[in-house]
């Protein structure tokens, strides 16, 4: 206890008044701002019709692995041999149609350091936030350096000591104690909720203007291409070792439930030789349901 | 503002109702302006529903508005490198190119609106809407082989478009290409395999192979039969909606190939195990008397006084099963 009374400060009114709430409205403003900048050098860009193709015969041969127990085994596999034919012009080797027909742009297209323009897009939002955040950390170094600006009300362990004391060197100040330049990285993650609830969601109509311009081949971020050759590599790697496993089988058991027909030993009558091994099986099956009785 | 509300509805709803569209916005006609970023979406409201119900008069004046706005699609050709083929710029806002290709189609110019669509997608190869009307227009004045071709072609570009493999399906269907039918809609399927209507769809193409083949019991694709196959995406769409009727009464006539074949114990399809355990025949049988039952059911309700008889047809149907297992000797 005589530790903690020690540790014990008193803050001035004037910091509340000109630190803490000044902080949190400066943060607001500049989270304000920050949005708005970013909707303003929001650009439209072509979606590249090339990698869209590469991306959905990607997915397609991503859904037959996930949802490929809904076929029949046989419509299965064909498409598995389509899709994992060995030809070097199979739809998933490397001089398969589905990749871009030009191979030098395509490279170029894969590699970010031969396209800037590309490199500079993506940079753009995120420049913004790091000058934003830049000035303002070296401004509140300048200004409140050193100010210890709040308590929360609660005991932290030592470990908070980074998050909530930066720039304030003290090991024996009490860990609730909260720097200046914590407050404002703490006020700043925490106020995107609250700018959402400002700024509002895009209207529907917004969202409907964005869904169109996709549809014509506009969207405001392209994300980097995907590098076909390896990407179809792999999936026709992970489609070959793919097992098929249905699940349509047990449709009609599921609908029938307890009307289903009880496994019956009919089979194992007919070709001895041939009915014993599904007799044994049976005899599991039959097992089974008894215990199902049971339960 | 009222219309305004209501027009806005209609949009995010994507109800089609041109009539009503047309008696909304035309009031407000006066009050638009290109301008106005809010008005834009019932300039695009207007025009369409216009197309609809021909009247030209006032989409013309608006898309005039819209062009002068934001610039019409326009082709220049570049002057030509020597030994190279001229390239074509193509300039203009795609939304209102697309726009005024609806206008186009819908004055019946197939040939004036293709070009434009072409246009469109030398501008930017990734425009689905103009590939999209593109195959709108094959299918409209085009065999439906064409239709099928370039669909088809789109698709290649598009692979992931769900909606795009339910087109191409019904387009088989019509054409009564069971097989191709079959094949988008399975791509359907793994796309969306929790929804009942592919299901039920699907279940019929299998059920169309089946029954159009000789004797009901199409195997060209080994192991489990067309039938059996149809069977089981029918239970899955009733699985996945009870009740549904199209798949119910699917599940009935295809249960129902295999429930009445009189058993022949030397016939290797009719000892076919399900799971190993369950002889198919009698799969069927069950899934036959079910799908009867919840036929009547679900029908009771619904349609019992409009008299449609599904009733006598479900009991025969049951008294059908009986005797012939009575003949079988169980």
């Amino acid at each position: 206890m005589p530790s903690e009374s020690s540790s014990l400060l008193l803050l001035s009114p004037s910091i509340r008044d000109w630190v803490v709430f000044p902080l949190l409205i400066i943060t607001f403003l500049t989270g304000l701002l920050r949005t708005v900048t970013s909707i303003l050098l929001r650009s439209s860009k072509k979606i590249p019709a090339d990698d869209r193709r590469v991306r959905g015969v990607l997915m397609r041969c991503g859904r037959l692995r996930n949802a490929g127990g809904f076929l029949s085994k046989d419509r299965w596999e064909a498409r598995r041999k389509y899709w994992t034919n060995s030809d070097p012009e199979g739809p998933l080797r490397p001089k398969s149609p589905y990749l871009p027909k030009d191979g030098a742009k395509a490279a170029a297209a894969n590699n970010p350091m031969a396209n800037p323009a590309g490199a500079m897009e993506g940079m753009m939002g995120n420049a913004s936030f790091m000058v934003q955040n830049m000035v303002m950390m070296q401004t509140i170094q300048h200004f409140f350096s050193g100010f210890v600006l709040l308590k929360v009300p609660f005991p932290l362990t030592k470990g908070f000591k980074g998050m909530f004391q930066r720039g304030v060197d003290l090991p024996t100040l009490d860990v609730s104690y909260v720097s200046s330049v914590s407050w404002y990285f703490l006020v700043m993650y925490g106020m995107r909720g609250v700018l959402r609830l400002i700024i509002g969601d895009p209207s529907p109509d917004e969202k409907q203007s964005q869904q169109i311009q996709s549809e014509l081949g506009n969207a405001p971020g392209v994300p980097p291409p995907v590098k076909g050759k390896d990407a179809f590599k792999q999936e026709c790697d992970n489609l070959e070792i793919a097992k098929y496993s249905g699940v349509l089988a047990r449709s009609e058991k599921e609908l029938l439930g307890g009307r289903y027909p009880k496994a019956t030993k009919r089979a194992g009558k007919k070709g001895k030789n041939r009915g014993d091994d599904i007799f044994g099986q049976m005899g599991g099956d039959r097992k089974k349901g008894q215990a199902k009785k049971l339960q | 503002m009222k219309p305004r509300a209501e027009l806005q509805y209609l949009r995010q709803q994507k109800l089609r109702d041109p009539a009503l569209v047309l008696s909304l916005s035309l009031p407000l006609i006066p009050s638009l302006s290109p301008k106005k970023e809010s008005d834009l979406a019932i300039f695009e409201q207007l025009i369409v529903a216009g197309c609809d119900l021909g009247e030209f008069e006032v989409v013309k004046q608006c898309l005039g508005l819209l062009k002068e706005q934001f610039g019409a699609i326009v082709k220049t050709v570049l002057p030509a490198e020597p030994g190279k083929e001229p390239k074509v710029k193509v300039e203009g806002s795609s939304r209102v190119g697309i726009l005024e290709g609806k206008f186009l189609e819908a004055q019946g110019d197939y040939s004036g609106a293709t070009e434009l669509y072409n246009l469109l997608l030398t501008q930017n190869p990734a425009n689905v809407l103009a590939s999209k009307r593109l195959c709108a227009i094959q299918k409209a004045i085009g065999t439906p082989a064409e239709a099928v071709k370039s669909l088809l072609s789109y698709l290649d570009s598009n692979p992931t478009d769900v909606a795009g493999w339910w087109e191409l399906a019904e387009l088989y269907l019509s054409q009564g290409h069971w097989q191709g039918a079959a094949t988008a809609f399975e791509e359907v399927v793994l796309f969306d395999p929790l929804s009942h209507e592919v299901h039920t769809k699907l279940g019929e193409c299998y059920y169309g192979m089946a029954a159009s083949s000789k004797d009901g019991v199409c195997k060209d694709f080994s192991g489990e039969g067309m039938m059996a196959m149809a069977r089981r995406h029918f239970a899955e769409a009733l699985n996945l909606k009870r009740g549904n009727l199209r798949a119910l009464m699917g599940l009935r006539m295809a249960s129902r190939e295999t429930a009445l074949r009189p058993a022949n114990v030397n016939d290797k399809k009719d000892v076919a195990l399900v799971d190993g355990s369950v002889a198919d025949i009698e799969v069927a049988q069950k899934l036959h008397e079910f799908a009867c039952e919840e036929i009547e059911r679900v029908t009771k309700g619904k349609y019992g006084k409009l008299g449609l008889g599904l009733k006598e047809i479900g009991r025969t149907e049951g008294e059908e099963i009986l005797a012939a297992m009575a003949s079988k000797g169980e």
